[in-house]
């Protein structure tokens, strides 16, 4: 007798029914069941794989989120390649699978492949129609610099760069220092150790040298020296004496022309007045004793 | 990279033209300021984000540019050499004036200056808003990261070139390329977002 079947058979034997392996009695009477119950043939078909169910994207995202984690951050690594069609087969199929069901994805996407279009045509812009004018018209009084002036200009700028003078001052230190420091470079060898050996060389026959030639010169100049002043003094000497002799002649003469004209001529007044000063003296002296004396002189 | 392919309309020899700017032609000095303008002050006007002071940086370079000409060693070395040019007084410009231009100011561009040839005033327009939109982002990018797209894509650069001008390791700008332009559309993205729609 065929037996009736009811929806909680159908999940009781649903692994059976999937395998192919429900007696053929049993498996009449569930088909009789799922002619007639809706829920049972969609379960069925989905199980078969025959139906898709919709919304299931909660689903997948609590899935992965309780498994491998989101594969967003996987897509974003490989979707410049995407877009660039650079990804091999499998892997581009995976990306464009995910793209399918993840809108932010997609949208991060699609604006990559916009960007691909858009960005090499923002590389030239219209500066205006005066530009190349004004262009040409600042560099006209411009010429190109020649050599000379790019190697001032260079020097200048190397001149100005703050940290030039302490660059200058270590290297004048050094050189002093290895040229006059008596470093032994000649065991270092190579060709440059040889040539400041041999300067240095130069340099300690030259100081050996330099006393006797700075002696020799010093006596040379001193000689010349002294010859040059013992005859600048004799020359002194002979003008100071011939100054000497004309201002004695020109005294002589001054002197015998006061004599002339001056003391003779003096002298000569003071003897007339003199000699007229005694004369009246002695006429106003006899005047006088006459007066007093009259008999005396009368006997 | 062709010197010729790159001198937008120009039918002469880069090499020649530069070997006539340095004997002092000053129309041949005219034709290579004429090709070159649109780049130069387009790549001035990513770094400095303001129409007025890249006109005036460009003019500068130019200036530049034509004094040291006898140091660009041949016609393929060229655009490197003027980019690397560009982006050092680029860099100085923003270093003078020591602060980085907003996001807000990059709306402030004249857009009829931009180089485009459609035809369809609506295609034009919704081109620019978006335009403006990148740029917006590109200034949201830290400086290594916006030099690299601003060389790499939009200029188109090779990261060997790339490499010679930023002084970075090609390695290092490999490695970062993608990740600029991911951080780029996140942030064009968000802007769009922000703005109450998405991608049109």
């Amino acid at each position: 007798m065929k037996q009736a079947m009811g929806c909680s058979d159908l999940v009781e034997r649903l692994e059976l029914v999937l395998g192919k392996q429900l007696p053929d009695s049993e498996l009449v009477a569930l088909k009789a069941h799922v002619e007639g119950c809706e829920r049972c043939r969609q379960l069925l078909e989905v199980c078969r794989g025959e139906q898709v169910l919709e919304h299931t994207d909660g689903l997948v995202g609590g899935v992965l989120a309780r498994t491998s984690g989101s594969a967003c951050s996987r897509v974003h690594s490989m979707l410049c390649d995407y877009v660039d069609q650079m990804l091999q087969g499998d892997d581009a199929a995976l990306v464009q699978g995910h793209l399918n069901y993840c809108s932010g994805c997609a949208q991060l996407a699609s604006v990559l492949e916009e960007l691909v279009v858009a960005l090499p045509q923002m590389a030239s812009l219209d500066p205006g129609p005066f530009f190349t004018g004004s262009v040409v018209a600042a560099t006209r009084s411009t010429q190109p610099p020649d050599k000379w002036a790019l190697l001032l200009s260079y020097l200048s700028q190397v001149f100005q760069r703050p940290r030039f003078s302490l660059e200058a001052a270590y290297v004048g230190a050094l050189l002093i220092f290895l040229v006059f420091g008596g470093v032994p470079v000649k065991s270092v060898g190579g060709v440059a150790s040889a040539t400041l050996a041999g300067f240095q060389l130069n340099l300690s026959e030259l100081v050996q040298d330099t006393p006797a030639v700075l002696s020799n010169s010093w006596a040379d100049f001193y000689n010349s020296c002294e010859s040059r002043v013992e005859r600048k003094m004799q020359a002194t000497q002979v003008a100071l004496g011939s100054a000497f002799e004309s201002l004695q002649g020109s005294a002589e003469q001054l002197r015998d022309m006061s004599d002339e004209h001056l003391l003779k001529p003096t002298a000569a007044l003071i003897q007339d007045v003199t000699e007229k000063y005694e004369e009246y003296s002695r006429s106003f002296s006899s005047a006088e004793a006459s007066e007093d004396h009259p008999v005396e002189t009368a006997e | 990279m062709g010197a010729d392919v790159r001198a937008t309309g120009s039918q002469l020899n880069l090499d020649e033209v530069l070997h006539r700017c340095r004997r002092g032609d000053e129309l041949a000095w005219e034709s290579l300021v004429r090709n070159y303008q649109s780049r130069v002050y387009g790549l001035a006007y990513h770094y400095v984000a303001n129409s007025e002071d890249a006109r005036d940086l460009a003019q500068d370079i130019f200036v530049k540019v034509y004094k040291n000409l006898r140091k660009c060693p041949n016609a393929d070395s060229f655009l490197p050499w003027l980019f690397r040019i560009t982006r050092n007084a680029s860099i100085d410009h923003l270093r003078r004036k020591r602060v980085r231009p907003p996001a807000s100011q990059v709306a402030e561009m004249d857009m009829n200056s931009l180089v485009d040839h459609s035809c369809d005033p609506e295609e034009h327009w919704l081109k620019e808003v978006r335009r403006g939109l990148f740029r917006k982002a590109l200034q949201m990018l830290t400086l290594l990261n916006r030099e690299i797209i601003i060389l790499k894509e939009i200029q188109g650069l090779t990261l060997e070139e790339m490499a010679g001008i930023l002084d970075v390791p090609i390695g290092t700008l490999k490695s970062r390329s993608h990740r600029a332009r991911l951080e780029l559309a996140e942030k064009v993205l968000a802007l769009s977002q922000g703005q109450g729609g998405t991608n049109s």
